[in-house]
């Protein structure tokens, strides 16, 4: 009883705070925003439902907003300088242009790529008011009914009164990769970062993505480093990404949710080019088990082979499993 | 960050961000206090992301500052890692006079709480009486005897069990609708 009595008599307003590292903060953001059953993914657009009685949702516009609306490829084009992701993505995009005005605001879903695995979408704001330098909504995108997932979304301000932006999900699938994905999206509001600003309104988006051409290629890979076992059963190559499926197994004294390192996969290819990790998403499935998927830019390089190095790290150290290769192309 | 609280409801995962900044070295500061030495950093570890998890699933049922969003966040700190010490050391004691209670709102008559209800006190403890949060979260989340209650608050069985008696209904009411402030 005097253990438990020295803690029940802790008193919390008295406590000295102790030192953390950017890294363990990073670790317990992660955790939360990625735990199932809350986990809100960033906020995006999407594309028309004509629902009824959601208010104020108007989907007409004035011919001088519409003109103001850019194209597909303009939206990428704005983030081509930042990330190699876009390159292909006009060619395998397909359009939705689905606009709604609520609140003077008007959101258009430009188009999409459903590739098995994660969902591009590129959607534009027109606008009079200020919604600062990266906007962002109040509601997460549903994928099958589903907020699980993860999410990175690319904002701009493209001029005073308009605004691009991309986003990336990869939903919780269960390990399925449907033909077809519903997509539904129903922001309440605007947020500008900047001023604090919120603008309310009522946009509604509903639609369907038809999964791109994917070759799944095995890889059946499997090594083992300081306890931690990493498998890499396939990869799907498509023209946009390439996605990578893996399972780690790890001491038990670790779970997901305390694993004191990141997981990470090096892929470059014969000619020495590095391929940009996109997201990822990682789930348990058993206490000391998790699995997951890694997605990368496919760059068309022309390769013929992709060598791909696991690895776990933290900011003291890592620990790199052996490099692997995929025959992508004969 | 201006507003962080109304941010942390809407769910801005940048107030989440802050929050994290802001009181990770706090949060770490009890847990170690409570876990280390009695079940090691794993458990340390545990605690920090159970509480950011409940703040962050949470925050809709916080009333207050910013500086009582701090005592919040510490509280329930606190109790989460007592929680899992407990567990640990498997020390949990369900006592005979809880077993075979049912619980009524109704009469005021709350004797023991189910897993559920027990979470929900924690979250809600800060609409009751500070005189009164730490007894009931030690009673109600911990599931300590009133002895045990007496020892650490450092009074005697019957004002443990007087306080309870006056705070039942109380308890009762802000687990049962939980929008009204009290005291």
């Amino acid at each position: 009883m005097d253990e438990l009595k020295k803690m029940l008599q802790l008193n919390v307003d008295e406590i000295e705070p102790e030192k953390v590292s950017r890294f363990e903060k990073k670790r317990v953001l992660q955790f939360v925003l990625q735990k199932k059953k809350n986990h809100s993914m960033k906020y995006i657009a999407a594309s028309c439902l004509l629902a009824g009685g959601i208010g104020s949702t108007a989907v007409f516009l004035s011919p001088t907003i519409a003109s103001h609306i850019p194209l597909a490829n303009q939206i990428v084009e704005y983030f081509k300088g930042e990330t190699s992701q876009f390159q292909y993505f006009e060619d395998y995009a397909t359009g939705i242009d689905a606009i709604q005005e609520s609140n003077g605001i008007t959101i258009e879903i430009v188009d999409a790529i459903y590739d098995g695995t994660t969902v591009t979408l590129t959607f534009a704001i027109e606008t009079e008011k200020d919604l600062g330098e990266h906007p962002s909504f109040d509601k997460p995108i549903k994928i099958n009914g589903e907020i699980e997932g993860s999410s990175v979304t690319w904002t701009k301000k493209r001029s005073d009164t308009s605004y691009v932006g991309v986003i990336t999900l990869t939903p919780e699938l269960n390990g399925r990769s449907p033909r077809t994905v519903k997509l539904t999206w129903n922001p309440r509001s605007v947020w500008n970062h900047d001023t604090n600003e919120n603008f309310e309104g009522d946009w509604a988006y509903e639609f369907h993505l038809k999964k791109i051409d994917v070759k799944g290629i095995k890889a059946n890979y499997r090594d083992s480093k300081n306890g931690f076992t990493i498998f890499v059963p396939s990869l799907d190559i498509t023209g946009y990404t390439i996605n990578l499926h893996y399972k780690i197994q790890m001491p038990s004294n670790y779970a997901l949710y305390n694993l004191p390192y990141v997981t990470g996969f090096d892929v470059k290819d014969e000619f020495g080019n590095t391929y940009e990790m996109i997201t990822n998403l990682t789930g348990s499935t058993t206490k000391h088990a998790a699995k997951g998927s890694f997605t990368f830019a496919n760059i068309q390089s022309g390769t013929k082979e992709l060598i791909i190095t696991p690895k776990l790290y933290n900011d003291n150290e890592e620990i790199i499993f052996d490099s692997f290769e995929v025959t992508i192309s004969k | 960050m201006k507003d962080v609280i109304s941010k942390l409801k809407l769910r801005h995962e940048k107030a989440l961000a802050y929050v994290i900044d802001t009181y990770m070295p706090y949060v770490k500061a009890i847990a170690k206090q409570i876990l280390e030495q009695p079940c090691g950093n794993w458990a340390v570890d545990e605690c920090i992301n159970d509480v950011f998890l409940a703040v962050w699933q949470n925050s809709d049922k916080f009333r207050g500052s910013e500086e009582e969003l701090k005592k919040w966040i510490g509280t329930i700190a606190k109790y989460k890692a007592i929680d899992i010490y407990r567990k640990q050391k498997k020390m949990e004691v369900v006592s005979l006079e809880h077993s075979n209670e049912q619980i009524n709102f109704e009469t005021g008559e709350l004797l023991y709480l189910n897993k559920e209800q027990k979470e929900r006190i924690l979250l809600k403890m800060q609409l009751l009486p500070e005189s009164e949060r730490e007894l009931f979260l030690m009673k109600y989340y911990l599931d300590l005897t009133n002895g045990e209650i007496a020892d650490a608050l450092g009074i005697t069985k019957s004002a443990v069990e007087n306080r309870l008696y006056r705070g039942k209904k109380k308890l009762g009411k802000i687990l049962s609708d939980g929008s009204e402030k009290n005291g």
